[in-house]
């Protein structure tokens, strides 16, 4: 099999493309879970945000990476509104600067990238792992980047390894009690609901996992280039 | 619940034109129709707000002569963009600095927090601050944690008095702050409001009303039988009142906010024993009035918010001042 190891800019434009449409058919999805816990507005706000970050990114041709990743943080960032707006737009921003500009991502970079939007989230909204929020869905996802790293694992087998970790993350959060945001008035009874932004970091990952996977099987890589 | 809408993505821009044709001349609105502003720009320090919509007439209605400059108007419920927020302080006078007064929520913290580092960025003096009255959210050693609710009206118009008053930035935060140190509010909920998608907000039967309950919906202190008013009235400043630092022979000004279901002929009959209690505690009631200024959705019930005065906060608070849905200050801002 044609393994591939890289992606060009246009290819991570196109993963996105994909992350978005699935983010915006996952709408009810996670309204539904906002409705048990929030005011049931996260499915609205991040589609809309995603709607944006479509129009942005079709059709625009990109020299690096980090192009990519900043347009769908200023595009979330200047749509969706709400605290999501800032954490979401936060995550793609700042992982992608300071760093200089690269012509192509490896699982290195991807890792590096998301190592630094956790931290940054964490710094912003000063949530940590068992607060019952996006944290617990990104940090997992991220030390799975980058173990996937370390044993030198190809980005097919990262990102789904990545998406599996994200997924235990979101399932973690339905024990905890939430210390942010309109949940935090539940107290003890936000235990057994699922946190609604940790959801939607899921969502993005497994989304990524299986643009890859499907794009590996059928060998079409680079067919939107 | 039938709710009056056209489609829900045009809810925003279609208030803010409505809004727009009722006082003409007075207010503009910034290109994506999110913002509202004063029409006439006044060389001094601009107070701007913002917040999501759902609790009309607060934000859009806060806007005023004597009150906000500009605000922001997010979705229902959700803080707006700061590319929104930095639009209104582009477009209000902003060269002697703004202050950024909203209500105490994760979302709107967030917000103008980094609105505020852009506009410092752009060489835009700016401070934020964040009122934090509801007392039925966290205990007294920890009001910072507070939500924000009805109480930033009084804190609004104290703000903008003090601006119009042509102080400095500084000053205008410092006494703007001391202002929202001093205000308390808790509500009950007796009906739960809809949101525009015809949603109920909480589930709340018929007969229960629920003390200390959050704007949207979040769960409360209590929850009781239906009681007679007087009772009704009792409990919650009883509440308020342990949550605060309030004492007798504090000079106060008195809003009752009715949420937008609860009739005047009811809400009237509340205010009868609030300022009878008050009185009897030992109160001075500097002033009293009965609006609807933070009514989320058409729920049922009200809020109370006390202002504690001093002699400085007296001054600003009878400043007059002017929104179309602002009427408590409309005759002489302040009866006292």
């Amino acid at each position: 099999m044609n393994e591939r190891s890289i992606l060009t800019p246009n290819q991570v434009r196109d993963m996105f493309l994909f992350v978005a449409r699935r983010i915006c058919d996952s709408e009810k999805y996670l309204t539904e879970i906002d409705m048990k816990i929030g005011d049931g507005d996260h499915g609205f706000g991040m589609a809309l945000g995603f709607q944006s970050v479509t129009k942005t990114l079709y059709g625009k041709d990109y020299s690096s990476i980090e192009g990519v990743f900043q347009d769908i943080g200023v595009a979330l960032l200047d749509t969706m509104g709400g605290a999501s707006g800032i954490l979401f737009g936060t995550m793609f921003i700042s992982g992608s600067v300071g760093k200089g500009t690269h012509s192509a991502a490896d699982l290195s970079l991807l890792a590096q990238i998301f190592r630094r939007s956790l931290e940054s989230l964490k710094h912003r909204g000063k949530a940590q792992i068992g607060d019952k929020t996006m944290v617990d869905a990104l940090e997992p996802a991220v030390i799975e980047l980058e173990k996937s790293v370390k044993h030198a694992l190809p980005l097919s087998e990262g990102l789904k390894t990545a998406a599996e970790g994200s997924k235990r993350g979101m399932e973690f959060t339905r024990q905890c009690v939430a210390k942010f945001g309109r949940a935090k008035s539940y107290g003890k009874k936000s235990i057994g609901l699922q946190d609604p932004g940790a959801t939607s970091i899921w969502i993005i990952f497994q989304a990524m996992s299986d643009w890859i996977n499907k794009s590996k099987d059928s060998n079409n890589f680079s067919s939107k280039d | 619940m039938n709710k009056i809408i056209n489609k829900q993505a045009d809810i925003i821009h279609e208030m803010v034109e409505g809004y727009l044709e009722t006082c003409h001349g007075l207010f503009e609105t910034t290109q994506d129709k999110t913002g509202i502003l004063l029409h006439k720009k006044i060389k001094k320090v601009s107070i701007v707000t913002g917040g999501g919509a759902g609790n009309e007439p607060w934000v859009i209605g806060y806007v005023g002569r004597g009150l906000a400059d500009g605000a922001a108007i997010g979705n229902v419920y959700t803080a707006p963009p700061p590319r929104s927020i930095l639009n209104v302080m582009q477009q209000v006078y902003h060269k002697e600095g703004v202050l950024f007064l909203c209500t105490n929520h994760t979302g709107d913290v967030l917000t103008f927090e980094l609105a505020s580092d852009l506009a410092q960025l752009a060489g835009i003096h700016t401070k934020c601050l964040f009122v934090a009255d509801d007392v039925s959210s966290a205990p007294f050693e920890k009001r910072d944690e507070r939500r924000g609710v009805a109480g930033i009206a009084l804190v609004m118009k104290i703000a903008g008095a003090a601006s119009l008053a042509g102080l400095s930035l500084d000053e205008v935060y410092r006494i703007t702050q001391k202002a929202s140190k001093n205000i308390f509010t808790f509500g009950v909920t007796t009906s739960p409001g809809y949101l525009p998608s015809g949603a109920a907000m909480c589930t709340l039967p018929e007969g229960k009303i629920e003390y200390g309950m959050g704007f949207n919906g979040e769960p409360g202190i209590s929850r009781t039988s239906l009681q007679p008013a007087d009772k009704i009235a009792d409990t919650v400043l009883r509440y308020l009142l342990e949550g605060s630092n309030l004492m007798a022979g504090d000079e106060i000004a008195l809003m009752l906010n009715g949420y937008g279901f609860t009739s005047l002929l009811e809400l009237c009959i509340v205010n009868r024993r609030l300022t009878q209690v008050l009185r009897e505690k030992g109160f001075i009631l500097y002033d009293n009035f009965i609006d609807s200024l933070f009514s989320p959705q058409g729920t049922g019930g009200f809020s109370v918010s006390i202002l504690k005065l001093d002699s400085e906060l007296k001054r600003y608070y009878k400043t007059h001042a002017y929104s179309p849905f602002f009427h408590c200050f409309e005759a002489d801002g302040g009866k006292a």
